[in-house]
C-alpha cells in the first residue's frame, strides 16, 4: 500500500517535472513555430538566478517564482530582438542560431561560474509515508506545476492577451491584418516562454543542482515532449509528459534509471513515427 | 565554371592535396601530425553530413551516432579479433546498417525536417546514455570491456590488412586518413554526378515534384543516408586511432560541431564543409589556448554570426562574389531580378509558413 | 439539366472506355466538404477544360487525381484501374503527369536537368536503355523550343520561361494523361498563343485536363468544358454553350443563387 502510494507520487513527480521543463519550449514552439535549442540554457540561467538571488539574501520562494522568471524572461526578449526576429519563417536557421546561442551561453556560464555544480538546499524537509521517505518539496512541486498549467489555461482562455495570442497562433496573417502587431506578440511570447523556462530551472535547482552544462540534459527531453505533444501548448505538454513521465518512472522502477531514460527517449521516437503531428495532431485537436 | 575548367581545377586540386599529404609529415612534429589526423577524420565526418544534409536535404542532427557507432564497433572488433582488418569493414557496415534501419523508420513514415532532426538527435542521446552506463564487468562484448564513462582507452591501432604483426605508426594513420578524405571527396563528387546523385539533388530541390515525376523518393533518401552513415563510421575509426573511443563520441558537442562546420562552409557544397571544418578546428584550438576563453563560447558565436550574416556559408558566398567580379551584374541577370512567379498570389508571409508540416501528405 | 447535356449523356454510352473517371468523389477537410460527389470522365485523346470560380475545388480535384490527397469517398479509375488514395509515385508511374498551379520546379537546377529527370524516369519505367536518355533529352529541348534555355539555372528564368520548362518536363515523361493547373497564368499574350499551339499539338498524343480562368485561352484550345462550383459539377457542355450560360456567369460574378 505504502509502496503503491510512493510509486504513484513518483510517477506524478516525474510527469510534473517533465511538464515543467517542457512548458516554456511548448509556448515558443506552439505559438511561433520556433524550435528554441537554447531552451536548456534558459533553464540553467534560471538555476543560477536563484543561487545568486538567495546569496544576496532574497527569500528562496521569491527568488524561484519571481526573480528567476523575470531575469530569464528579460534575456529571452533580448535574444528575440537581437537574433530570432531576423529568422522568422526560416525554421532550420532558427534552430541553428539557437543552437549557437546554447553553446555561447554554456561557454559564458563556464567562464563566469566555473565548471562545477553549485547547489541550493531544498526547503521544507521530508515526510515519511510508511517506511518510505520523500521530500515535501517534491510534492509541493507537483502542485506548483498544476497551478502553472491552470494559470496558463486561464490566461489563454479568459484574458485579452490570451485571445490575441490564440489568434496569432491560429492565423498570423489574419491577426496582423486586424492590427495586432505580430512582432510585439512574438517578442512577448518568446519572453514568456523564456520566463517559464527560467522558473523551471529555478524550481529544479534545489533537486538537481546547477551546472553550466545542465541544460543539455533537459533540452532533448523537453524537445521530444513538446514535439510528441504536438501543437496544442497545454494539452500537448500535459499528455506527452503524462505518457513519457509514467513510462520513465515505471521503467526506472523495474530496471535502472538509465533504462528509464532510454525508455522515455525510445517511446518518443516510436510515438513520432506513429503520430508525426504529435498527440494533439491526432487527438484533442481543438484543445489549447 | 565550364566543365573543362572544372576538370582542370579538379586535377590541380588533386595534385596539390596529394603533395600536401606527403609533405606535411616531414614538416610537422608528431603531436601536431596526430592533431592534423584528428582534424582530417572530423573533416570526413563533416563531409558525410555535407552529403546527406547539403545534397540529400536530410536534416540529420545525429551524425555523431554513426561516428560513435563506428568507433565502438572498431574498438570492440579489433580487441576481439586481434586483427583490425574485419574490424574496419564492420565499423563501416554497422553504422550503415543502423542508418538504413533508422532511415527506413523515418522516410517510410514520411517524417519531415524538424521531426527528423529531433529523432536523430534523440538517437544520439540514447547511445550517449547507454554507453555511459556500461561501466563494470557486466558490460563486456567478448574480451572488450565497454568501460562506461571512460570508454575503451586501449583501443588498438590499425594494422596492415591480415598482418597483425605490423601495427601502423601515427604517420601511417595520417596517410590513410588524408588519403581517405581525398578519396571520399572525389567519390562523393562522382556519386553526385551519377543518375542516383542527380535524383537525390532533385529531391532536395523539390521533393514533391520528384515524386510527381514518379520517383520513389524514400529509396533515394535511404540510399544517401546509408552512405553518409558508413562514411561517418569511417571517421569514427580514424578518430578512435588518434584518441580512443568513449561515450563523448556520441555527445551533443560532436553533433553540434559538424553541423556548425557544414553551415559555415556552405550547405550544398563539399569543399566548403571540408575546409570549414579544418579551419574552424584550427581556430578553436588556437583560441582555446587563451586562458579562460571557453571553446563553446567561440563555437556558439561563430554559429550565430554565420546564420545571421552569411547564411549560405563561406564557399557559396565566395562563388557569388566571384560571379559578380567576373561578369558585370547586368549580364548575369538577363532575366528579371526574381524569376519567381509574377502572379504574386502565392507569396507567403515569412512568419506564417506552416513550417512544421511534418512531411505528412498535407 | 438542359437538352444538350442530356444528349451528351446518351452519347457517352457509346463512347470508348474513359481514360479517367471519377464517381461520387468526395474530399473533406475536417468539417468542410471541398469536393461533394464529383462524377467526371474523359475519353482517351480528349482535351477537357475545367473552369470554376476560386474555391470551386479544381486544385483539390487535381490533388486527388495525383494521389496528393486521399479522397474521403468515391472512386477514381484510371485506365480502368482504381487509383483513389494510391501514393503519388505509383500514380505518376501509371501515367498521370501534372503541372501544378504554383510552378513546381527545381530552382537550383538547369532546364536540361529538369528534362533529364523526366526522361530518365520514363525510360527506366518502360525498360529502355541508359544511352537512350541523353539524345531523348536533347530531342525534347528542341521540340519544345527551349534549347536556348538548356543550361540556364531555372531559378533565374522569367516566369513565362519557367512555365515552359515545367510544361516540357511534364510532357517529356510522356504521360497518358496530363493535368495542367492554370498553365497560362502570368504569361504574356504571345506566350499564351504559343502555349495554346503546344497544347493543341499535345492533344493528339495524350489526354489532357486543363484548369483555366482565361476564357480567350479556353476558346483557343477546348471543345468541351466542365464547370465546377462549390465542389460539384455545375454543367458540362461545349465551350460556347458554357460561356453563354447564365448560371456560369452568375457563378463567376459571385451571385449566390444558382
Amino acid at each position: 500500500m505504502d509502496l503503491a502510494v510512493v510509486v504513484l507520487l513518483q510517477v506524478l513527480a516525474a510527469v510534473a517535472s517533465l511538464a515543467l521543463i517542457s512548458v516554456g519550449l511548448a509556448v515558443i514552439f506552439g505559438m511561433m513555430r520556433v524550435i528554441n535549442l537554447a531552451h536548456g540554457e534558459f533553464i540553467m540561467l534560471g538555476g543560477y538566478a536563484v543561487i545568486y538571488a538567495t546569496r544576496w539574501g532574497i527569500n528562496l520562494w521569491v527568488a524561484m517564482l519571481i526573480v528567476a522568471p523575470l531575469f530569464v524572461g528579460l534575456v529571452g526578449v533580448i535574444v528575440e530582438r537581437s537574433v530570432i526576429r531576423f529568422l522568422y519563417g526560416r525554421m532550420i536557421d532558427t534552430m541553428l542560431a539557437t543552437w549557437g546561442l546554447s553553446l555561447l551561453l554554456i561557454g559564458a556560464a563556464t567562464m563566469i561560474f566555473g565548471n562545477t555544480t553549485t547547489g541550493v538546499s531544498a526547503p521544507l524537509g521530508g515526510v515519511s509515508i510508511g517506511q518510505y521517505q520523500t521530500s515535501i518539496y517534491e510534492l509541493v512541486l507537483i502542485v506548483i506545476v498544476a497551478v502553472i498549467l491552470i494559470g496558463m489555461m486561464a490566461i489563454l482562455r479568459l484574458t485579452k492577451l490570451g485571445l490575441i495570442a490564440r489568434a496569432t497562433m491560429q492565423n498570423p496573417a489574419m491577426a496582423a491584418s486586424l492590427g495586432i502587431s505580430t512582432s510585439k506578440v512574438y517578442s512577448v511570447t518568446f519572453g514568456a516562454g523564456a520566463a517559464l523556462s527560467g522558473m523551471a530551472g529555478a524550481l529544479i535547482a534545489p533537486l538537481s543542482g546547477v551546472l553550466p552544462t545542465m541544460g543539455v540534459a533537459y533540452v532533448a527531453k523537453a524537445f521530444i515532449t513538446v514535439i510528441s505533444g504536438g501543437a496544442a501548448i497545454i494539452t500537448g505538454t500535459l499528455s506527452a509528459s503524462g505518457l513519457l513521465g509514467t513510462l520513465n518512472t515505471l521503467a526506472t522502477f523495474v530496471a535502472t534509471p538509465v533504462i528509464g531514460e532510454v525508455a522515455l527517449l525510445f517511446a518518443a521516437i516510436v510515438l513520432l513515427r506513429v503520430l508525426p503531428q504529435g498527440i494533439t495532431g491526432k487527438f484533442f485537436r481543438r484543445a489549447l | 565554371m565550364s566543365p573543362r575548367g572544372r576538370t582542370v581545377a579538379s586535377v590541380i586540386g588533386f595534385v596539390v592535396s596529394v603533395a600536401a599529404i606527403f609533405v606535411l609529415p616531414h614538416w610537422l612534429e608528431l603531436f601536431t601530425l596526430i592533431n592534423a589526423t584528428i582534424y582530417v577524420s572530423m573533416a570526413i565526418m563533416t563531409l558525410s553530413l555535407a552529403l546527406i544534409w547539403g545534397y540529400g536535404g536530410i536534416l540529420c542532427f545525429g551524425q555523431a551516432a554513426f561516428f560513435g557507432l563506428g568507433g565502438y564497433t572498431y574498438a570492440v572488433c579489433a580487441i576481439n579479433f586481434g586483427d583490425s582488418t574485419w574490424a574496419v569493414v564492420l565499423a563501416m557496415v554497422v553504422p550503415a546498417l543502423f542508418a538504413a534501419l533508422l532511415g527506413y523508420f523515418v522516410f517510410w513514415g514520411r517524417i519531415g525536417d524538424v521531426y527528423l532532426g529531433v529523432i536523430t538527435l534523440t538517437m544520439t542521446l540514447i547511445f550517449f546514455k547507454l554507453f555511459n552506463a556500461t561501466a563494470g564487468d557486466a558490460y563486456k562484448i567478448g574480451s572488450a570491456a565497454l568501460g562506461g564513462f571512460n570508454g575503451i582507452p586501449s583501443t588498438p591501432p590499425l594494422n596492415l590488412p591480415w598482418d597483425v604483426g605490423t601495427a601502423l605508426a601515427p604517420e601511417d594513420i595520417w596517410y590513410i586518413a588524408a588519403g581517405l578524405l581525398v578519396l571520399f571527396y572525389f567519390g562523393s563528387r562522382w556519386l553526385l554526378s551519377t543518375s542516383f546523385g542527380r535524383v537525390v539533388i532533385s529531391i532536395r530541390e523539390n521533393e514533391r515534384r520528384t515524386e510527381l515525376l514518379g520517383y520513389d523518393i524514400r529509396r533515394y533518401k535511404l540510399g544517401i543516408f546509408t552512405i553518409g552513415g558508413a562514411m561517418a563510421g569511417m571517421a569514427g575509426i580514424l578518430f578512435a586511432n588518434c584518441v580512443f573511443v568513449s561515450p563523448t563520441m556520441f555527445s551533443l558537442f560532436y553533433n553540434a560541431q559538424v553541423i556548425i562546420w557544414v553551415t559555415v562552409g556552405g550547405i550544398g557544397t563539399l569543399l566548403g564543409p571540408i575546409f570549414g571544418s579544418i579551419a574552424l578546428q584550427m581556430i578553436v584550438a588556437e583560441l582555446g589556448t587563451i586562458d579562460g576563453l571557453d571553446p563553446n563560447l567561440i563555437l556558439g558565436a561563430i554559429l550565430i554570426l554565420f546564420v545571421l550574416l552569411v547564411p549560405k556559408g563561406v564557399l557559396p558566398s565566395l562563388r557569388v562574389l566571384w560571379e559578380r567580379f567576373r561578369k558585370p551584374p547586368a549580364v548575369v541577370e538577363a532575366s528579371p531580378p526574381t524569376g519567381r512567379p509574377a502572379a504574386g498570389a502565392q507569396k507567403a508571409t515569412p512568419s506564417q509558413q506552416p513550417a512544421a508540416d511534418a512531411g505528412g501528405r498535407s | 439539366m438542359n437538352a444538350s447535356v442530356a444528349a451528351l449523356e446518351t452519347a457517352k454510352g457509346t463512347a470508348p472506355q474513359p481514360i479517367i473517371e471519377t464517381r461520387g468523389l468526395v474530399m473533406r477537410f475536417g468539417g468542410v466538404e471541398v469536393l461533394r460527389g464529383i462524377d467526371f470522365s474523359i475519353v482517351p485523346g480528349e482535351l477537357r477544360c475545367l473552369v470554376g470560380p476560386n474555391g470551386a475545388g479544381k486544385s483539390t480535384f487535381f490533388k486527388c487525381l495525383t494521389g496528393q490527397y486521399e479522397p474521403s469517398g468515391g472512386e477514381i479509375r484510371f485506365k480502368n484501374e482504381s487509383i483513389g488514395g494510391r501514393p503519388s509515385v505509383d500514380i505518376a508511374r501509371r501515367g498521370i503527369g501534372i503541372k501544378t498551379q504554383v510552378p513546381s520546379l527545381y530552382d537550383g537546377l538547369t532546364a536540361r536537368e529538369h528534362i533529364w529527370l523526366a526522361v530518365k524516369r520514363r525510360i527506366a519505367t518502360t525498360g529502355g536503355l541508359r544511352r537512350e536518355v541523353a539524345p531523348a533529352v536533347e530531342q525534347v529541348l528542341e521540340s519544345m523550343d527551349i534549347a536556348h534555355l538548356a543550361d540556364r539555372i531555372v531559378g533565374q528564368l522569367a516566369h513565362g520561361q519557367r512555365q515552359m520548362v515545367e510544361l516540357s518536363m511534364v510532357t517529356a515523361a510522356q504521360p497518358d494523361l496530363i493535368l495542367l493547373d492554370e498553365p497560362a497564368a502570368g504569361m504574356t499574350h504571345d506566350e499564351v498563343e504559343r502555349l495554346a499551339a503546344l497544347v493543341l499539338r499535345l492533344r493528339g498524343t495524350c489526354s489532357l485536363i486543363v484548369v483555366e480562368h482565361d476564357m480567350q485561352f479556353i476558346r483557343m484550345i477546348a471543345r468541351m468544358v466542365t464547370v465546377l462550383h462549390q465542389g460539384q459539377v455545375l454543367m458540362e457542355d461545349d465551350v460556347e454553350t458554357v460561356l453563354r450560360d447564365r448560371r456560369v456567369r452568375d457563378v463567376y460574378l459571385g451571385k449566390r443563387e444558382v
